[in-house]
């Protein structure tokens, strides 16, 4: 449809008006402007010409954000600082559903995956998100939201291939169940080629995921809607995984199986009252089980989730809820990486209050929120955040933010066991990274300020500037008292290093979003982050001289050019450019990266695009973890052909 | 092997796409395209659309559409009346956030960022002949004579005919046509 001139709507007849489907963007577009946060919003649009092949890669797109593909499964993405394999201040959120995993905090971004056409928005709010989400909602959080399955009516069929990725194919079917609901289902299956080693080779670590699911939403009477989905999911592969091992070479690289499956299902009912206010009840159960000779675990998450959203008086906006969650999980531990105890279940119990209260309407709002969370690890949480939104004139406003956020302690922070590197000797020295079950939450002080401006009607303009004061910040040591373990043979020292809380830190920085429409069909963007960051140990641990696994790194500078170009005879025609400033701990080093897409529209309802990705380099590594058990990858440069039929 | 296994997959879903791509390519007859547009931009078409089936009793020179509350239009309103020209009376628009000020207006939208007050807006703007529009769910029912809803994904509308008739608006039968008429909540409703 995008290939479409839009009609002149004020030139319509108003038949012709009725005709007209609306894409819900607007209302949310509008009160973008009074959010005193940087958010940023990822449309469907900017999605389909990405030419991406799964959420993760679409996240690129945000300045921002920083985005780096580890290799054929697994991506490490973080905003503000501490970019790592699982990045711990990140919440990422599905329909309402956390897939922030506990066991390691972070997202497992191989065992995520949605078909993409079928993405009403990304919301990606850059800095603290707690007093709303709650714990580890700390350096930002992404809302990945569906379409309704009223939107989805009719059939997809998708298909697509490539070098990089070997192919995918999605089928997704939306009709109508009587006369108040709707419902979609889909089935998606995608092929993750092998990537190379540093050297060329084919590490033959391809990844496959199949993913099924369906959701069914039901206009119940005009106050109340329904919505059901479920997910089903089961991926496999043979991920390198660097394994360490007493006697030389020390480290052995092996492909070993790993595979996963899992399942959700989600129920949520909201109700508009009469007075306008507005509640929304909500309760999934969500099943996760991974498997491979190195780790495994399963796990059940149920969820229960009330929000309660009024206005009292002239002046005030409240929104308010409560959460309650419980998880248990099981591992399965191996002499590589062992989660303890291998029974654990954790229950969170979290209620927020928020008031929007409007001091002087449409020009100076101050937003007074804090989330109160208590849970089985770090005991009783306040976040509060303080925001202030002034409204210069009509287009332009300024906001600023004071926020604390707390990222809690994961199961492998307080009992786990993961040998990282051997000193040798007559009898090797294995130091092992070991939990520590005094292990308390990290902590930030978040200070924000931002501008976001209209100033033309084809110009936007977003800056935000951070300061983030962190406090309790993970990290591996000092030594403690080795021992000697004879079984399994060899005879080998174990140097622990127990996780502590070592680190002060500051990351501060600035990011910019622009966007101009010069002629209608053609739309730029420019996005600029620029992001320092330090770390310094505890002055109670400063005496211990051997201190390791600092803090994630990430780039000083990012630097995007995206131009999306509508030609006539419904062809696209779309630039990606991104430039990312070197990782100094990890030897990466800067790369420059040119993305291109070509699409066409023979028939309104058919859409063919070929592409190229990473077109100006063989390879580059986008991040190197420092942990043994994940090797990186190299990112090729490939093509892509991709096919889009909706009938 | 595995890996076999994935180039077998890229051989069918060669064949798979090429079959589509023969399927797709043939003639078929042509779908009507339904062209999309987002909320706002429809909704303002039809609060300048609607002025065109109003006839009021006494005539200006130009007509008036105010927004009352929170403008969710942003400059798209602008755009669009930008030189619109009705039976000869060009298009004003203003803004407001008191309904005292918006008795001067022909059309008046009500924001939905009025919610409650609602129903003051609309007791203030009586006994003028003002065509009131608005979004929310009882707006009808509580004296508003044009309620735009979303119905799915395309816009539709409420016309609350005894409304209109205490407003002393005069409203074309075409426009009745395409809407669902209501009735003042005491009554019953009409067929639409």
């Amino acid at each position: 449809m995008a290939a479409q001139q839009k009609p002149n709507l004020a030139e319509l007849d108003i038949e012709d008006l009725m005709k007209i489907e609306v894409t819900s963007a607007a209302k949310k577009e509008q009160k973008l402007q009074m959010i005193p946060a940087a958010v940023y919003v990822i449309t469907p649009e900017e999605i389909r010409r990405s030419g991406a092949t799964s959420v993760a890669e679409v996240l690129r797109l945000v300045p921002g954000v920083e985005v780096a593909r580890v290799n054929s499964e697994t991506w490490a993405i973080s905003i503000r600082g501490f970019n790592s394999w699982y990045s711990n201040k990140l919440l990422v959120m599905v329909d309402g559903r956390s897939v922030y995993l506990p066991t390691f905090s972070g997202v497992s971004w191989w065992s995520q995956d949605l078909v993409l056409e079928d993405i009403e928005r990304i919301e990606v709010i850059r800095g603290p998100g707690a007093s709303l989400w709650g714990s580890n909602a700390v350096n930002g959080v992404i809302n990945i939201i569906t379409k309704s399955s009223a939107d989805t009516q009719g059939g997809m069929f998708s298909a697509g291939g490539g070098n990089e990725d070997h192919g995918s194919g999605v089928g997704r079917y939306g009709s109508r169940v009587g006369s108040k609901g709707t419902y979609r289902v889909f089935a998606k299956y995608i092929d993750r080629g092998s990537y190379v080693d540093s050297t060329g080779a084919d590490m033959h670590n391809g990844w496959g995921l199949s993913h099924g699911g369906f959701r069914s939403d039901w206009a119940v009477s005009d106050r109340d809607s329904l919505t059901i989905s479920g997910d089903i999911y089961s991926g496999n592969g043979a991920p390198v995984f660097g394994v360490v091992i007493p006697q030389p070479p020390f480290q052995q690289d092996l492909n070993l199986p790993r595979n996963i499956d899992g399942g959700n299902v989600l129920l949520r009912w909201q109700r508009t009252w009469a007075g306008g206010s507005r509640s929304t009840l909500q309760a999934y159960y969500d099943r996760a089980h991974e498997f491979s000779p190195v780790y495994g675990m399963t796990q059940h998450t149920f969820d229960l989730d009330a929000q309660y959203q009024w206005r009292m008086g002239r002046r005030h906006e409240f929104v308010s809820g409560f959460d309650f969650r419980v998880l248990s999980e099981r591992s399965q531990n191996s002499l590589s990486l062992a989660v303890r105890p291998q029974d654990q279940t954790f229950r969170l119990f979290s209620g927020f209050l928020q008031d929007e209260i409007a001091i002087i309407p449409n020009h100076l709002k101050l937003t007074l929120g804090s989330k109160f969370e208590s849970n089985d690890f770090s005991g009783i949480d306040a976040q509060p955040t303080v925001r202030v939104l002034w409204m210069l004139k009509p287009q332009h406003t300024v906001w600023t933010a004071v926020s604390r956020a707390v990222r809690t302690p994961s199961f492998s922070d307080r009992g786990s066991e993961m040998p990282v590197a051997v000193l040798p000797g007559p009898v090797p020295t294995i130091i092992t990274s070991m939990g520590n079950p005094e292990f308390r939450s990290e902590d930030l002080l978040a200070y924000e300020a931002g501008y976001r401006a209209q100033p033309t009607t084809s110009t936007t303009i977003d800056v935000a500037a951070f300061y983030n004061i962190y406090h309790h910040v993970q990290g591996a040591g000092p030594l403690g008292v080795p021992w000697l373990e004879t079984e399994p043979p060899p005879v080998r020292v174990i140097a622990p290093m127990p996780t502590n809380n070592l680190f002060d830190a500051k990351n501060y920085g600035v990011e910019v979003c622009t966007s101009y429409a010069p002629v209608h069909g053609w739309k730029l963007y420019a996005g600029y982050t620029w992001l320092k960051s330090s770390s310094h140990v505890d002055p109670a641990y400063a005496a211990t001289a051997f201190v390791m696994m600092a803090p994630g790194e990430n780039p000083v500078h990012q630097l995007q050019f995206r131009s999306l170009l509508s030609l006539p005879h419904a062809v696209e025609f779309d630039n990606f450019l991104y430039y990312v400033s070197r990782l100094p701990v990890q030897s990466v080093r800067a790369y420059v990266r040119w993305d291109v897409r070509f699409g066409w529209h023979p028939r309104s309802n058919l859409e063919l695009s070929v592409g190229g990705q990473n077109l100006l380099s063989d390879r580059h590594t986008e991040f190197s973890p420092l942990i043994p058990l994940l090797s990186d990858g190299q990112v090729s440069r490939s093509i892509y052909g991709k096919l889009t039929w909706r009938f | 092997m595995r890996f076999d296994g994935i180039q077998y997959r890229c051989r069918t879903w060669l064949v798979a796409v090429s079959f589509c791509l023969l399927s797709c390519l043939l003639p078929q007859p042509a779908s009507s395209q339904t062209a999309k547009a987002e909320e706002y931009e429809v909704k303002a078409a039809f609060l300048l659309n609607f002025a065109k089936f109003v006839r009021w009793p006494e005539t200006n020179n130009e007509i008036r559409i105010c927004v009352l509350g929170d403008d969710p239009f942003g400059a798209v309103l602008d755009r669009m009346a930008g030189g619109m020209i009705i039976e000869g009376r060009p298009i004003l628009l203003e803004r407001m956030q008191q309904p005292h000020g918006a008795r001067r207006c022909h059309i008046v939208f009500l924001s939905p960022s009025l919610r409650d007050k609602t129903q003051v807006a609309l007791d203030s703007l009586r006994g003028g002949s003002i065509l009131t529009v608005g979004e929310t769910s009882d707006f009808t029912r509580v004296g508003g004579i044009i309620r735009m809803v979303l119905a799915g994904s395309r816009v539709q509308f409420q016309i609350n005919v005894d409304a209109a008739e205490r407003a002393k608006l005069n409203i074309s039968a075409k426009l009745l046509s395409l809407s669902q008429i209501v009735h003042d909540a005491d009554k019953k409703d009409g067929g639409g």
